[in-house]
């Protein structure tokens, strides 16, 4: 048998861990609620604060329990070890800064919150296995008390490995292990900074036919980037600069590849995208072509690429 | 036949007369004479200001301006009351009836099924921010607790499978009519104890009867799936209160749906809910029931772009097609087992009633609808 790839994982890096634990948070078919039914709820993604240091924060994922007055921050890290001026930044996080500095109500910290790092137990960083857990570990054993939930991918489980949670209910489901249905984990988060073209273009076809349909033919690509961060209003302006900004460089290239693809129905007027007459009608051999075009991005890129 | 009535009183009391003509004469054989058709109420869905407060002027202006727009014939009239219009469509009349709520309209009229049949197609057809009211198998199960029924049409009509076409896809169409809640409750339970027609109980119509006191007001009421209502009978004001006591329950989930389910992140929070349809049905494949519901196509009318996961696991990137929602984003994932469906905020509630409607004829009528703490009761 041949050496086990990244690919044959299919590692999500960040994203696909701070989506299970937002999925334990949704009552979803065919994964379980374990934190819903504690009465833990989505916070936050992604959410810039300062402490009172003035120290920037941006946790992944933020969630909280209003009846136990209980809020968790969470930090994932797909492989990499924890930055030290970023763990004591958030050692750094009182519960004055989080109702002070970013808007959380007194009754959701009542009883105080906790700063959570959830990691893989192994991942591949070009194809070499890496010990993600252990590497987290010593970074943060001895120094801080962050409880770290570990997702042993392989096996599929989901367990709390290093200290505690100030909520003993929370403790308990996560000592007893948690299993996950791998191939039922949410996609909360649309993208992020390693989100590749084909993903991105999907939403950008599909946003297509929602303006066409809306009589909306002009756009910018402004606002074509925060229609595609996400479809829920209010997530696009939780999503963090840097993803925001590498989604808009690929977003540049996959419209201007359009253009080239379809230049009867896209052009670009030097302020704004347009689309063409040709396609306000939207007939059904056209909503074919566009379900097909995302699949044809890779010989596309790849053809132009030789050309480069 | 021209009714003039300026007012919702007196157009009710003209239809009260014409249900009892025709009462009377039916209950002497007699045949039904021109003019005397079953009087008909259309529940239509109108989605006229977006994200406002909608008036009388906004519901008259968007009829004169989108049928002006659309080179469509229609005439409309204002009438003593507000919020009530008569409506002209190639000479069929038609009463829209926005008085108690300017969202969720009543659409009456004394024309033939067919020629208001035909014209509501139309209507529906050129103005995209209408559509029909959706009435699931579980909305019209709760008639049970204010009317008798009499009858049933029961229904599946099956998808071809994508390249299959030229195949004869399965139909099923069971109807009872003229019987009684027993018999109509019995020809239900023995289908759905049936391995082989479980999933095809699906309800395309029921007839009920209603009345209260002595019966002197009684009226017998066809309801189909659509929202479309025939009444017979002696009174017309009871077959608005059937009407209205389904309409409620219909606007309660919708806004249930909208306010509780629809997700958006504000105030600190992740808002909303997912909603999860689970089959019954051990026999479906997620590749069909993806390509059955995102063809594009009607009944369903979703666009969808399908990120396979696995090879029983699609995340799809949908786009309503379909009227009052057209153009709105929806997320969903498809397994064999569920659906679960991810509602962002501004998209109509009546998507999911129509959602479910249509798999329950045309997919398995037994799905379970559940959401948050709540089990099989969403919709």
């Amino acid at each position: 048998m041949g050496k086990m790839t990244f690919s044959d994982f299919g590692y999500r890096h960040e994203n696909e861990l701070i989506n299970i634990i937002a999925g334990l948070c949704l009552p979803r078919a065919g994964f379980p609620k374990t934190l819903y039914d504690l009465g833990y709820r989505i916070r936050g993604f992604d959410e810039i604060f300062n402490n009172h240091r003035g120290d920037e924060l941006k946790p992944d994922l933020i969630i909280g329990c209003d009846n136990k007055g209980c809020t968790i921050i969470f930090e994932a890290k797909a492989g990499k070890n924890a930055d030290r001026d970023q763990l004591e930044n958030y050692n750094n996080i009182t519960k004055e800064d989080l109702i002070k500095n970013a808007g959380f109500s007194k009754k959701l910290i009542s009883s105080g919150h906790d700063i959570s790092y959830v990691c893989y137990e192994k991942t591949f960083v070009n194809n070499e296995q890496i010990d993600a857990f252990n590497n987290l570990i010593k970074s943060i054993e001895g120094n801080y008390e962050f409880p770290v939930i570990v997702f042993d991918k392989q096996n599929a489980i989901l367990d709390l490995r290093h200290y505690s949670f100030k909520d003993e209910e929370f403790n308990e489901e996560l000592y007893e292990k948690i299993n996950i249905p791998i191939n039922r984990v949410p996609e909360i988060i649309n993208f992020d900074q390693h989100s590749d073209k084909k993903e991105i273009k999907i939403e950008v076809i599909r946003t297509i036919i929602s303006y066409v349909l809306s009589d909306k033919y002009k756009f910018s690509v402004e606002e074509m980037l925060n229609e595609i961060l996400s479809p829920f209003p209010g997530i696009t302006g939780m999503i963090g600069s840097q993803t925001k900004k590498a989604v808009k460089k690929k977003l540049l290239k996959i419209l201007k590849n359009l253009k080239k693809e379809k230049p009867e129905y896209f052009k670009w007027d030097g302020d704004n995208w347009i689309i063409k007459p040709k396609l306000h009608g939207l007939h059904p051999t056209q909503l074919k072509m566009l379900l097909d075009l995302p699949d044809k991005i890779e010989i596309n890129e790849n053809q132009l690429s030789l050309f480069e | 036949m021209e009714i003039n009535s300026k007012n919702r009183r007196s157009l009710f009391s003209t239809f009260t007369d014409i249900m009892n003509n025709v009462y009377e004469d039916r209950k002497k054989d007699l045949k039904q004479k021109l003019g005397q058709n079953l009087i008909k109420t259309y529940l239509i869905e109108g989605h006229v200001g977006k994200n406002k407060v909608v008036n009388h002027n906004d519901i008259n202006k968007f009829f004169v301006d989108n049928s002006t727009n659309s080179n469509f014939d229609l005439d409309i009239y204002e009438t003593d009351e507000e919020n009530f219009f008569k409506l002209i469509i190639d000479e069929v009349e038609l009463f829209l009836d926005a008085v108690s709520n300017q969202r969720f309209w009543q659409i009456h009229t004394a024309f033939d099924s067919e020629s208001s049949d035909e014209k509501m197609r139309k209507l529906l057809r050129t103005f995209p921010s209408l559509d029909r009211v959706w009435l699931t198998k579980n909305l019209l199960q709760k008639t049970k607790k204010y009317s008798m029924w009499r009858g049933i049409s029961l229904k599946h009509n099956e998808i071809a499978e994508k390249g299959k076409e030229d195949y004869e896809a399965e139909s099923i169409n069971f109807s009872v009519n003229g019987s009684t809640q027993k018999k109509v409750n019995d020809f239900i339970s023995l289908l759905k104890n049936n391995d082989e027609f479980n999933y095809s109980t699906g309800i395309s119509r029921i007839s009920v009867s209603s009345s209260s006191g002595d019966g002197e007001n009684k009226v017998l009421d066809d309801i189909k799936y659509n929202g479309k209502f025939s009444t017979r009978g002696k009174s017309f004001n009871r077959h608005l209160w059937l009407i209205n006591k389904i309409y409620d329950e219909y606007q309660e989930k919708v806004d249930a749906i909208e306010n509780d389910f629809a997700i958006n992140y504000s105030d600190n929070s992740l808002e909303g809910l997912p909603i999860n349809i689970e089959f019954e049905r051990n026999d479906l494949n997620a590749k069909y029931i993806v390509e059955t519901i995102f063809s594009s196509k009607k009944p369903f009318k979703l666009w969808g772009y399908p990120k396979k996961l696995s090879d029983n696991y699609y995340k799809i990137f949908a786009v309503d097609l379909h009227n009052g929602n057209q153009g709105k984003k929806i997320n969903f994932e498809v397994t064999s087992d569920f659906i679960t469906v991810y509602l962002p905020k501004g998209n109509c509630g009546n998507t999911i009633a129509r959602l479910i409607c249509n798999i329950q004829i045309h997919l398995d009528s037994m799905i379970n609808i559940w959401g948050g703490d709540g089990k099989n009761d969403l919709f």
